[in-house]
């Protein structure tokens, strides 16, 4: 039964840094109609920056996490203009394939030029506080994670405070829904645009400061993160904050019950299995939009 | 205020307007009826940089618009009022609302602004938490036009406000589009039923096939048998 | 309607333009005496490789130009081939020739599994379903520890194909002529799938299925053997790749080879003859140009892609024959303005900031 809860609390810890993960995802998806392959490379930039604030000037998570929002936030914007701002509108082009392998360039090429800056070996990022908080028999959970959980949950909330009650963050929803109402109000389609990414770059970016510790930060850091990234926004409903909110819970506490019952490895075949039936079962994921999926 | 000369519009192959001069004074109240289909929808959605012009030249305020983004255009104090509503259904009545006060202008004093229309409109400040997706056809409507108020206009363009409403429903909006005409505002409107518009005092101009066939008052319009037999109670 | 003009236009309409016979025939010669005139074993076998690839990439374009669906799980299709053709070689015997054939068949029903539910998703989900497959196959491979497919290490020691008492040197060129022979044999498979009925029929699908639907057309049908015969070409290329170099391992699925096949594709164009092999050729090339520099190498061949992508979407072979048709329409005389404005290149869009815009909707 211990083993059963301590399962539970670590897949919460995880979800809510899955949340922080894939949130950026499904609001490119709503609001450019992208699923953008460099959610991934955003989390391993995350990690490099979290490392080098800690290595050079002994910073901990809280401001790695600002500082790489700061860069992911460039970097998504930068990505906005080069990879999928050239493709819209395009006449006889699918839009989605075409900006699915643009940003697929992008986040090759990312990794690529990781590689080529910080070598092949993972950079390792120690915990920033050390012990265990023990919370019943047998149960426990490192401090370590609280703070991470605890900022990721911070994280969430503010960005939930943005989207519902701030102009810009309105902004970026009305896009999303209905563009031409939108534009027809003087909301400015290419600054939402720009705005979408760069703070869904942001996002991921801390998430990666938040995974630095437990997971290496190396040049591949990213891949693993895209495709949970992927399953958890396709799961929640691609368009949908609070379907992939909880969508990233489910997984997190899903993940952690396979690992106990049946081995970490079957844990990735296992999920992406399940998302293949979810896509053939109900595309739209828990709260989706119906209007998306089907031919 | 708007100028509109030698305005060609299309899609793809297809052409929908072709050689369309329109001017809307200040002040004025403009009518555009016709068949559905010929053109009265994308003339609107022209003017409101929508829809690209393959030809011709759009005026608002003495600059030219034509080319520009749907944004700037709006910006400028151009209030287009689309057909079919177009709702942030996921947002509630209130959220709909505060959005069509985007411009920083219009943001600062939003919560007046805000009251104001919940004053013409008691029915959206019942619904004001509900999300847009759980209003019907007539209160869509109403919303629409609220999130249009919720700006100062130059020119506000409505598009069909009649469109798939029923009959009392559509006094009721039309009741509000009187209230709104008599603030003096300058308004071009778009309406497939002319019984409705019979009764104002305004300018029409009838759209077939993408060009204006025939302009005047109402009362010219009303004394024209054939236009009459065809438009009126359609 | 018209019969058979009408159905040679939608042909023609494909995008897939019937290439210059006298420019095929040399490009072929070329490729035939490439082993003779350079007779460096290295080149022979990178050329061999490209080979391959251009087999597997004429499958997978042939479900993109076609079926109108990017199947990242081909490559897990074009590993099915290859294990099963090796397998069957270790374990039973089977000569080389039967178990190509077979890595062919096994392919073929590996994608059957997927040709159903795929059919039913639009695009995007489509193509996510299909990389879900190939990652599922990818990680139960490597799982695996029964020793069945050998795990993450894969399968060596698969014999050769029968081509009886050879040298090295005259080995590896039969191994050459063989793929060459391949390649053309698919290509020519894939234009007689297009000009028949069917081929029409899977345009008419993709671009109307109101009217498809209304002639009668099953989408499911099609779909399924669309799938299933390019599931089959990839697992040819599979069962070959496994005989010549006598190991099959996971390494061949996976994100970076996808990625390099992906950017093959998309350089040449997409739903073209010439684009997959322009494309693999290009790509090799440079590949092989940049194999010093192993870093570089992927920064400056994803740099490729992002920029072919977003400088000409449908690839080099469609925004070369679109640049030549309008030159052609430019040079001759009687054209009306409206005529020349509305071309169907890749034109970018006017005031259009949606994302998913007049390209879905105006068919």
């Amino acid at each position: 039964m211990s083993a059963f809860l301590q399962a539970v609390v670590s897949g919460l810890v995880t979800g809510s840094i899955y949340a922080v993960m894939t949130v950026g995802m499904t609001l490119i998806y709503g609001t450019l109609r992208t699923l953008n392959m460099t959610q991934g490379s955003m989390v391993m930039i995350g990690g490099y920056v979290a490392w080098m604030v800690f290595d050079g000037l002994g910073w901990g998570p809280i401001l790695g996490g600002v500082a790489a929002a700061v860069v992911g936030f460039a970097f998504g914007v930068a990505i906005q203009q080069a990879a999928i701002r050239p493709l819209i509108g395009r006449r006889g082009v699918d839009f989605e394939m075409t900006a699915f392998i643009s940003t697929f360039a992008v986040a090759i090429v990312l990794s690529n030029v990781a590689l080529r800056i910080y070598g092949a070996r993972s950079k390792a990022v120690p915990p920033v506080i050390h012990g265990r908080l023990h919370l019943l028999e047998g149960i426990s959970v490192s401090w370590h994670s609280l703070v991470m959980a605890g900022i990721a949950v911070g994280t969430l909330l503010a960005l939930g405070g943005f989207l519902s009650k701030t102009r810009y963050g309105l902004a970026i929803s009305a896009v999303a829904q209905q563009l031409d109402a939108a534009r027809l109000m003087g909301i400015p389609a290419q600054r939402v645009y720009n705005l979408t990414m760069g703070v869904s770059s942001a996002l991921a970016a801390i998430a990666g400061v938040l995974l630095a510790s437990v997971f290496f930060v190396s040049p591949n850091a990213g891949d693993l993160p895209l495709l949970k990234a992927l399953i958890v926004a396709i799961f929640g409903g691609l368009g949908s904050v609070r379907g992939t909110i909880l969508a990233a819970y489910i997984i997190g506490l899903a993940e952690a019950l396979v690992s106990l019952y049946f081995g970490v490895k079957w844990s990735l075949p296992l999920l992406f299995l399940s998302i293949m039936i979810v896509m053939l079962v109900r595309p739209t994921g828990l709260l989706g939009k119906p209007e998306e999926a089907r031919l | 205020m708007l100028e509109v000369r030698n305005l060609n519009a299309a899609y793809g192959q297809t052409r929908v307007l072709e050689g369309v001069d329109l001017t809307v004074a200040a002040g004025e109240f403009v009518v555009v009826i016709g068949p559905n289909g010929h053109g009265k929808t994308t003339l609107l959605r022209t003017i409101s940089g929508l829809v690209p012009t393959t030809a011709g030249e759009i005026t608002f305020d003495g600059e030219r618009i034509d080319g520009e983004r749907p944004e700037r255009i709006a910006m400028r104090g151009l209030v287009h009022i689309p057909q079919g509503d177009l709702p942030f259904v996921d947002m509630t009545v209130e959220e709909n609302l505060v959005l069509g006060a985007f411009p920083a202008d219009a943001w600062r004093i939003r919560a007046e602004r805000l009251e104001r229309v919940y004053g013409i409109f008691p029915l959206l400040a019942d619904r004001r938490s509900n999300r847009a997706r759980t209003l019907s056809g007539g209160e869509r409507r109403m919303l629409a036009l609220g999130r249009g108020l919720m700006r100062e206009a130059k020119l506000l363009m409505i598009d069909e406000p009649s469109l798939g409403l029923a009959p009392v429903i559509v006094n009721e909006v039309y009741q509000h589009i009187e209230q709104i005409v008599a603030t003096g505002i300058t308004l071009l409107l778009v309406e497939e039923n002319f019984s409705h518009v019979q009764t104002f005092d305004a300018r029409v101009l009838l759209l077939e096939s993408g060009r204006v066939v025939r302009e005047g008052l109402v009362g010219d319009l009303l004394a024209d048998e054939i236009v009459m037999a065809t438009y009126l109670g359609t | 309607m018209k019969g058979v003009a009408a159905r040679g236009n939608l042909v023609d309409d494909l995008g897939w333009r019937r290439p210059n016979p006298v420019g095929v025939a040399a490009v072929i010669t070329l490729a035939a005496v490439l082993p003779i005139m350079w007779p460096n074993d290295y080149v022979i076998d990178v050329g061999l490789t490209a080979l391959i690839w251009m087999i597997l990439n004429q499958s997978w374009n042939l479900q993109l130009g076609i079926g109108g669906i990017w199947n990242f799980g081909q490559l897990a299709i074009f590993a099915i081939g290859a294990y099963s053709s090796a397998l069957v070689s270790i374990h039973w015997g089977v000569p080389g020739w039967l178990a190509m054939l077979i890595g062919g068949l096994g392919a073929a029903l590996a994608s059957l599994i997927i040709a159903i539910p795929v059919l039913r998703l639009r695009g995007i989900y489509a193509s996510l379903l299909t990389f879900s497959f190939a990652e599922v196959v990818r990680l139960l491979v490597i799982s695996d520890q029964s020793g069945v497919t050998g795990g993450t290490f894969g399968l060596s020691g698969v014999p050769d194909l029968a081509f009886g008492g050879l040298t090295p040197d005259a080995r590896q060129r039969a191994y050459y002529w063989l793929a060459l022979a391949l390649v053309v044999a698919t290509a020519v498979v894939i234009y007689v799938f297009i000009h028949s009925p069917l081929g029409a029929s899977l345009k008419a699908l993709r671009d109307s299925p109101g009217y498809a639907a209304a002639r009668g057309v099953s989408p499911m049908r099609m779909q399924v053997i669309t799938f299933s015969t390019a599931a089959f070409i990839a697992g040819i290329a599979g069962g070959f790749y496994a005989h010549y170099f006598g190991v099959v391992s996971p390494s061949v699925m996976g994100l970076a080879p996808m990625a390099l096949f992906v950017t093959m594709l998309v350089i040449g164009g997409l739903g073209t003859f010439a684009g997959p092999m322009v494309g693999t050729a290009l790509i090799m090339v440079v590949s092989e140009y940049l194999r010093d520099y192993q870093e570089a190498r992927l920064i400056i061949l994803g740099l490729i892609l992002l920029v072919t992508v977003v400088v000409a979407p449908r690839g080099l072979v469609p925004a070369l024959q679109d640049a030549r048709a309008r030159v052609q329409r430019w040079m001759s005389e009687d054209e009306s303005p409206i005529d020349a404005e509305t071309s169907t290149g890749s034109e970018t869009g006017e005031t259009s900031e949606s994302p998913v815009s007049s390209s879905k909707g105006e068919r």
